[in-house]
C-alpha cells in the first residue's frame, strides 16, 4: 500500500492544517508533485509503477481541488474532526435563513419564464456571492481557534454555504439555457 | 537525486537510443502522422508526396482492402464497400450510427454481438476495424520513413469524446499493433504545436472544427505546466454537415430531390467537397453533375451564397465556447490567442465568425489540418523520453460521470473539468429491506435524467448482506485514467465484498472479442505478425527488465531486505533467460511475476519520492514568481 495515500491532504503537501491557506503557494506545491508524479513521466517503466503513479496522481488531484475551495476545505477539516458535515441525524438549519433560502429560490423560479432578466439575474449573483463571503469569513474565525462550539458552528456555515452553492450552479445552469 | 532517474520519462541505461514515437491524428475526413525528426516536428507524406490520408476504407474482396485517395476513388464506382467518416462510428450503437450510415451507401448488419457492423465484400466490419486499417496504413507509412520498429503511438481524439468513443480508439489502435503511449484530445495537441514552438505563456483558445466533431478548449500555458481550464464541443457537428447542406441544395437544384441512386449520392458528396474547396479561393464555381437518367445537369454556386447555406453550422460552434468560457471562468478580454484546427477553419466565413465573436483575429500559422499530429508527434517524442523536456500537460474529463439512483436519477460522482487522472468514491445504501444485491448503472452527461444522458455499463454487485434497508455501505469508487478512460469498482463495506469492472460500453468490444481479432489477423498476416507480437513481448521485458535493475541500484538496499532483494534477482534471471526464447506466453508470465514481487518496492519508492519532493526544501521555492 502506498503510504502517501493514507496521509491526509494537508500532509500530503506537506502543510499544516490550516483553513487559511496560501493558495498561489498550494498551487506551487501542487504543480510540483505534479510534474514528478504524472503518469506522463511513468511511461516507460514497470506495469506497477505506472499504475502506482496514477493512483498517485488522483489522489494528488483530490486533495488540491479539495483544499483550493473554502468549502470543501472546511468540510475536509471538519472532517479531520470527526465531525461529518451531511449527518443525517442532525439536520436542524436556522429558520430564518431557511426563510431567505426560499425567497431567493422564488426569485430563482421566476427567472425562469422571464425573458428580460439580464439584470435581475447579476442582482441575484451578487446576493450569492454576498452571502457566501460573509460565510467564508466566519469560517476563517471557526478555524482559527478550534473549540467544540466553534466546529458546530463551522458546520452550520458550511451547511448555509451548501445551500448557495446550490443554488449558484442553478443560476449557472439557467444561463445555460440562454447560450 | 537518485530518484529523479523513475521520474524522467523513458530514462534508460543506454541514454543514446533514440526511440521512434510517431503522433496521430485519427480525423473524420483525413488523417495524419507526424513524428519528430533532428529535432523537428512534421508530417510524414506518403510515397506520392501527400500527408493527409484520406481516412476512406475500400474493401475489395475477401483478402484485399485499400485505404485513402485510393478509396477514395473506389468510392465513386464501389459505393457499398466504401467506408468513410468511420470515426462517426466510433463506439456508438446500432441506432446511434443508423442516421450517419443512412447519409452513405453503407449497409448494417445485424449480428449476433452488440457492436453494429458494416456489410462490405470483405465480410461485415466494426468501427474499431474499419479505423484499424486507416491505422495500419499510417503505421506502416510512418515505419518505412524513420526506417525503424517504432517504440508507440500518440493518437489523439476530440476532448468531448465520451468513454466509449475513446476505448473503441484504444482498441483500434491494439488491432494496428501499435502501442498507445497514450491518448491525447486534439485541442491539447494543437495547443502543444503551438505552445512549444513559442515557449507562450497566457490563456489560449482552440477552436477545433473538423469533418465530423466540433470542440473547443481553453488552456493555460505557465511554467511549463499546460493546464486545461476547460473543455466542450459537439461530437456531431463538422464539416460533413456543410458537405450535407450543399448536397442537399444541389440534389433540390438539380432535382434530384428524392432520389437514393448511392453512386450519384456519393458524386454529389464528391461535388459538395469540391465546391467547398474551390470556393476557399473563388467567388463563384461552376458545377457539372451526372444525373440519374444520364443527362448532365449544369449550374453555379457563389461563395455568398455557399456562406448562407453554412452559416448556422458555424453558429452551432459558438454555444460550446460561450460555455467552455463560463466553466473556465474566463472572459473574453483574458484570451491571449485564438488557435483555429481542423480544415474548414480555412473558410472565410468560419473566420469570420470566430474573429467577431471572440473580439480578435485568430492564429493560423501553423497549417490547421497538420497541426494536431504535430502536436501529437511533440508529445509522443516526450513521452518516449527523446527529449527531457520539462512540459507537462494536465487534460481534463470532458464530461461529468455519475451513478443512477431511485427515481431515474443521476448522481454525478466526477464533475465535468475534473483534472485527470481523477478518482473519487461515494458511499450508498440499499432501498429495500434484506435487499442483497444492486445494480450499478455508470452514465456519462450533464443532464439530471438517466434517459438524457450516455448509458456507459451496467453490472450488479451481489451477496450483499440482508440487513434493514439504509443500513448496508456500498462504496462506489470511480477512477478516470491519464487516458481519460474510465474503470469502476464497488464494494460492500461491511462484508467486504467486491466487484470491479474496466467499463465496456454495451456497444463495444470486449477484451476477448479483440483479442480473438488479433489472433485471426495474425494467422491472416502470417509469420510476419506473430514476430511482430514477439517481438514486441521481447522489448516490453528488457524495458521492464532495466527499469527494475536501475530501482534495485538506487534503492534496493535503503528499503529492502536481503531476502526479498535476492527474490526480485532471481524473477529478474529468469525474465532475463526467458526473453531469448521464443516462447511468447514464457516471456509473458515471467514480465507478470517480476511485476508481482515489485509492488511493494514500486510503492515504497513512491512514498520516498514524494517525502524528497516537497520537504527540506525553503519554504520561498513554492511561493509563486510575479508575472
Amino acid at each position: 500500500m502506498l503510504s502517501d495515500l493514507t496521509k491526509n491532504y494537508f500532509e500530503l503537501f506537506s502543510l499544516d492544517a490550516s483553513f487559511d491557506l496560501d493558495l498561489d503557494d498550494l498551487e506551487s506545491r501542487f504543480r510540483k508533485l505534479q510534474k514528478e508524479f504524472h503518469p506522463d513521466r511513468f511511461v516507460s517503466v514497470s506495469e506497477q509503477e505506472r499504475r502506482i503513479a496514477m493512483q498517485l496522481t488522483a489522489h494528488i488531484n483530490e486533495a488540491y481541488q479539495t483544499l483550493i475551495k473554502p468549502l470543501s476545505r472546511g468540510s475536509y477539516m471538519l472532517k479531520l474532526n470527526d465531525i461529518n458535515v451531511n449527518d443525517e441525524s442532525d439536520t436542524k438549519m436556522d429558520a430564518s435563513f431557511l426563510m431567505e433560502q426560499m425567497e431567493l429560490r422564488e426569485q430563482l423560479d421566476e427567472m425562469k419564464n422571464n425573458n428580460d432578466q439580464e439584470e435581475k439575474i447579476q442582482e441575484l449573483t451578487l446576493t450569492i456571492k454576498s452571502g457566501q463571503v460573509k460565510r467564508i469569513n466566519e469560517l476563517q474565525k471557526c478555524f482559527k481557534t478550534v473549540t467544540d462550539e466553534s466546529l458546530i458552528h463551522a458546520r452550520n456555515l458550511i451547511r448555509e454555504l451548501q445551500f448557495f452553492e446550490k443554488m449558484a450552479t442553478q443560476l449557472e445552469e439557467l444561463d445555460d439555457d440562454f447560450l | 537525486m537518485a530518484l529523479l532517474q523513475i521520474s524522467e520519462p523513458g530514462k534508460s541505461t543506454s541514454p543514446n537510443e533514440h526511440r521512434l514515437a510517431i503522433g496521430i491524428d485519427l480525423g473524420t475526413t483525413n488523417s495524419l502522422v507526424a513524428s519528430v525528426r533532428s529535432g523537428i516536428a512534421d508530417t510524414m507524406p506518403d510515397a506520392n508526396g501527400h500527408h493527409l490520408l484520406p481516412s476512406v476504407v475500400h474493401y475489395t474482396d475477401k483478402e484485399n482492402s485499400t485505404v485513402g485517395n485510393d478509396a477514395l476513388l473506389a468510392g465513386q464506382t464501389d459505393p457499398v464497400n466504401t467506408i468513410s467518416s468511420v470515426k462517426r462510428m466510433m463506439g456508438r450503437s446500432f441506432s446511434e450510427i443508423s442516421s450517419v450510415v443512412n447519409r452513405s451507401s453503407n449497409k448494417i448488419v445485424d449480428t449476433d454481438t452488440s457492436v453494429p457492423r458494416i456489410k462490405t465484400a470483405a465480410g461485415s466490419k466494426s468501427a474499431i476495424e474499419i479505423s484499424s486499417d486507416i491505422l495500419k496504413s499510417l503505421r506502416d507509412r510512418a515505419e518505412k520513413t524513420l526506417g525503424g520498429e517504432l517504440f508507440g503511438a500518440v493518437i489523439t481524439v476530440p476532448a468531448y469524446f465520451d468513454d466509449a468513443q475513446r476505448q473503441a480508439t484504444k482498441d483500434a489502435a491494439r488491432l494496428a499493433g501499435l502501442k498507445i503511449l497514450r491518448l491525447i484530445n486534439e485541442p491539447t495537441a494543437a495547443a502543444v504545436a503551438y505552445g512549444l514552438d513559442k515557449q507562450a505563456n497566457g490563456t489560449f483558445v482552440i477552436y477545433d472544427l473538423g469533418g465530423g466533431t466540433m470542440d473547443v478548449s481553453i488552456l493555460r500555458l505557465n511554467k511549463g505546466i499546460f493546464e486545461v481550464l476547460a473543455t466542450a464541443g459537439d461530437a456531431a457537428l463538422g464539416g460533413d454537415d456543410m458537405d450535407h447542406v450543399i448536397v442537399d441544395y444541389l440534389m433540390a437544384e438539380c432535382g434530384e430531390k428524392n432520389t437514393d441512386d448511392p453512386v450519384f449520392k456519393r458524386n454529389a458528396l464528391m461535388q459538395a467537397r469540391n465546391i467547398k474547396e474551390n470556393l476557399l479561393t473563388n467567388e463563384k464555381t461552376d458545377i457539372k453533375l451526372l444525373l440519374t437518367n444520364g443527362e448532365v445537369w449544369s449550374g453555379q454556386l457563389t461563395r455568398e451564397k455557399m456562406q448562407v447555406l453554412v452559416a448556422p453550422i458555424v453558429e452551432k460552434s459558438l454555444k460550446p465556447c460561450k460555455r467552455a468560457m463560463r466553466d473556465a471562468r474566463i472572459k473574453k478580454d483574458d484570451i491571449d490567442g485564438i488557435v483555429m484546427v481542423g480544415g474548414p477553419t480555412r473558410m472565410q466565413i468560419v473566420r469570420n465568425l470566430v474573429s467577431e465573436f471572440f473580439g480578435q483575429a485568430p492564429l493560423t500559422d501553423i497549417d490547421p489540418d497538420k497541426v494536431v499530429a504535430i502536436g501529437a508527434a511533440l508529445q509522443a517524442d516526450m513521452l518516449a523520453g527523446n527529449k527531457n523536456n520539462d512540459v507537462l500537460l494536465l487534460d481534463v474529463t470532458p464530461l461529468s460521470l455519475g451513478l443512477e439512483i431511485m427515481g431515474g436519477m443521476v448522481e454525478k460522482i466526477i464533475p465535468r473539468n475534473a483534472t485527470i487522472p481523477v478518482a473519487k468514491a461515494q458511499e450508498f445504501t440499499t432501498f429495500k429491506d434484506g435487499q442483497t444485491a444492486m445494480s450499478i448503472h455508470v452514465l456519462q452527461g450533464e443532464r439530471e435524467m438517466v434517459a438524457d444522458c450516455r448509458s456507459l455499463a451496467k453490472f450488479d454487485l451481489k451477496g450483499i448482506p440482508p440487513l434493514v434497508a439504509g443500513a448496508a455501505r456500498i462504496r462506489v469508487t470511480f477512477q478516470v485514467d491519464a487516458d481519460g478512460l474510465l474503470n469502476v469498482s464497488a464494494t460492500e463495506l461491511t462484508s467486504g465484498i467486491e466487484t470491479r469492472v474496466e467499463v465496456i460500453p454495451s456497444y463495444g468490444l470486449t477484451d476477448g472479442e479483440i483479442e480473438s481479432m488479433l489472433k485471426d489477423s495474425m494467422a491472416h498476416a502470417g509469420d510476419d505478425m506473430a514476430a511482430r507480437a514477439l517481438r514486441e513481448q521481447q522489448v516490453e521485458a528488457d524495458r521492464l527488465f532495466e527499469a527494475v535493475t536501475a530501482a534495485l541500484a538506487q534503492d534496493g538496499e535503503a528499503l529492502l531486505d536481503e531476502r526479498t532483494i535476492s527474490e526480485i534477482n532471481d524473477r529478474l534471471k529468469t525474465l532475463s533467460d526467458v526473453s531469448k526464447n521464443t516462447d511468447r506466453n514464457a516471456i509473458k508470465l515471467a514480465i507478470e511475476r517480476l511485476d508481482k514481487t515489485t509492488q511493494e518496492f514500486a510503492a515504497m519508492r513512491m512514498d520516498l519520492g514524494v517525502s524528497r519532493a516537497l520537504s527540506g526544501h525553503n519554504i520561498n521555492e513554492f511561493t509563486k514568481e510575479p508575472d
